[in-house]
């Protein structure tokens, strides 16, 4: 079996860009207000997805043939929910302070509609292969929409990049100062708005070309 | 659409269910140690910097390290209800972190912990060898709305807390701070500036939660402070 089939690569591009998760489909939009203060949890926010959609839409794959189709939901539910405590308390283990920094936001990750919705829309009916790349594509297109408005509410609000600061002194002397906007909510509806649109008018000029 | 059979479905869930349920509690059962050992690590990393080792805590060092130096500097005890420490844990005791360099007293640290508006706050305040001066407060664990009553672990709120008092020269007797309705402390008598704090704007049932969190602390530990200052 080949990975990089034209199939395949439809099913990268699609999770990727073509349909994205967050900014085609506008799911999981809740986790990306609350994660992306700072660019370190948005990263492990994005490789916690990955890792719990990888699993989960190979593992339902796997099982898709034998699980029955009235109880299927919950089945789904319960792998997710695993998958999600699991990565939790790794965390908890390994990396405690940004444990301490994601909070309760690992564990809503079993409610966001991305994982469930690819378990239910895609694994239930495709092989594990096709599963696994949807699962990790979708996740990739949910992680880097996260990383890109993180990267501009921590350079805006807070004048850092992964805590590091970035914004040389001179400019604070000459009266520039963080824009405190962008470490509330409402900062990130304004850049996950202008990458939406970006994001959909190049797709529209592609699809005219 | 097969019809499948109910057996199927009870025998499907209740495999799923014990999976789930072995790999979970096997997960919990390997990683138990090193989560609390984080958990302990990190109160001890709040004591250092409450009691004003925080410089200490931004330069370079492992764990171990860390652990060696605050075994060395902070020396844990048990009071009772009159102020008296115990030789060992029992019921009704307070914990107090007293933290010595070179055979003298610098600061006691108390643990403190309240209702907050959403979850139970805890952390640490410190004071001064005087018993009265506030060195530092901290906040561990809370569950706060982030960006507003989340606020009281930032350094803008808990450096307010510096260089107050908690006791009333004037009244001869201990008191507990005020927390402010946002910033308001230029506004109110000069001689109560002492023993009050700016709140947090926007965050009023979080400040309010704080002031009784104090006041709560404040009457615990008020025999012990006593005891120290020798009254």
């Amino acid at each position: 079996m080949k990975l990089f089939t034209r199939n395949n690569k439809k099913i990268m591009h699609d999770g990727v860009w073509g349909e994205n998760p967050v900014s085609w489909q506008a799911l999981g939009i809740c986790s990306v207000l609350a994660v992306t203060v700072q660019l370190k949890t948005a990263l492990v926010m994005g490789c916690i997805l990955v890792f719990v959609m990888a699993l989960s839409n190979t593992i339902i794959s796997l099982l898709r043939k034998r699980i029955p189709s009235r109880i299927r939901i919950i089945v789904q539910l319960s792998v997710i929910a695993t998958l999600v405590i699991l990565a939790d308390q790794i965390l908890k283990a390994y990396v405690f302070d940004i444990s301490k920094q994601l909070s309760i936001f690992v564990g809503l990750v079993i409610t966001n509609c991305i994982v469930m919705g690819r378990a239910e829309g895609f694994a239930m009916n495709h092989p594990p292969l096709k599963s696994l790349i949807d699962g990790v594509a979708n996740a990739c297109g949910y992680a880097w929409i996260l990383i890109g408005v993180a990267f501009f509410r921590e350079l805006l609000g807070s004048g850092t990049l992964f805590g590091v600061a970035v914004i040389p002194q001179q400019l604070y002397d000459m009266g520039y100062s963080n824009c405190g906007i962008f470490v509330l909510a409402p900062g990130a509806f304004f850049i996950l708005g202008v990458m939406i649109w970006i994001q959909r008018a190049v797709g529209a000029l592609k699809r005219k070309a | 659409m097969i019809k499948e059979k109910t057996n199927n479905i009870w025998r499907f869930a209740f495999f799923t269910c014990l999976v789930c349920s072995l790999l979970l509690s096997l997960s919990y059962g390997l990683l138990k140690r090193r989560q609390e050992m984080n958990v302990e690590l990190d109160q001890k990393k709040h004591i250092l910097k409450v009691v004003g080792l925080g410089d200490y805590l931004k330069t370079q060092h492992t764990a171990e390290e860390m652990l060696v130096r605050y075994d060395n500097l902070i020396q844990e005890m048990m009071v009772d209800v009159h102020g008296l420490s115990m030789a060992q844990q029992q019921e009704g005791a307070h914990r107090v972190y007293v933290y010595h360099e070179a055979s003298q007293i610098k600061s006691y640290c108390f643990p403190i912990k309240g209702k907050g508006l959403w979850s139970t706050i805890e952390g640490f305040i410190a004071l001064d060898a005087d018993a009265e001066t506030i060195r530092g407060i901290t906040f561990s664990s809370h569950g706060e709305t982030p960006g507003l009553g989340g606020e009281i672990e930032s350094e803008a709120f808990t450096r307010n807390f510096a260089g107050k008092k908690i006791y009333d020269i004037d009244q001869n007797d201990f008191v507990a701070l005020d927390i402010l309705k946002g910033k308001a402390l230029e506004s109110i008598e000069a001689k109560k500036r002492a023993f009050a704090v700016d709140g947090i704007t926007g965050a009023t049932m979080t400040s309010n939660a704080v002031e009784e969190l104090l006041k709560n602390w404040l009457e615990v530990y008020q025999p012990f402070l006593e005891r120290i200052k020798g009254r």
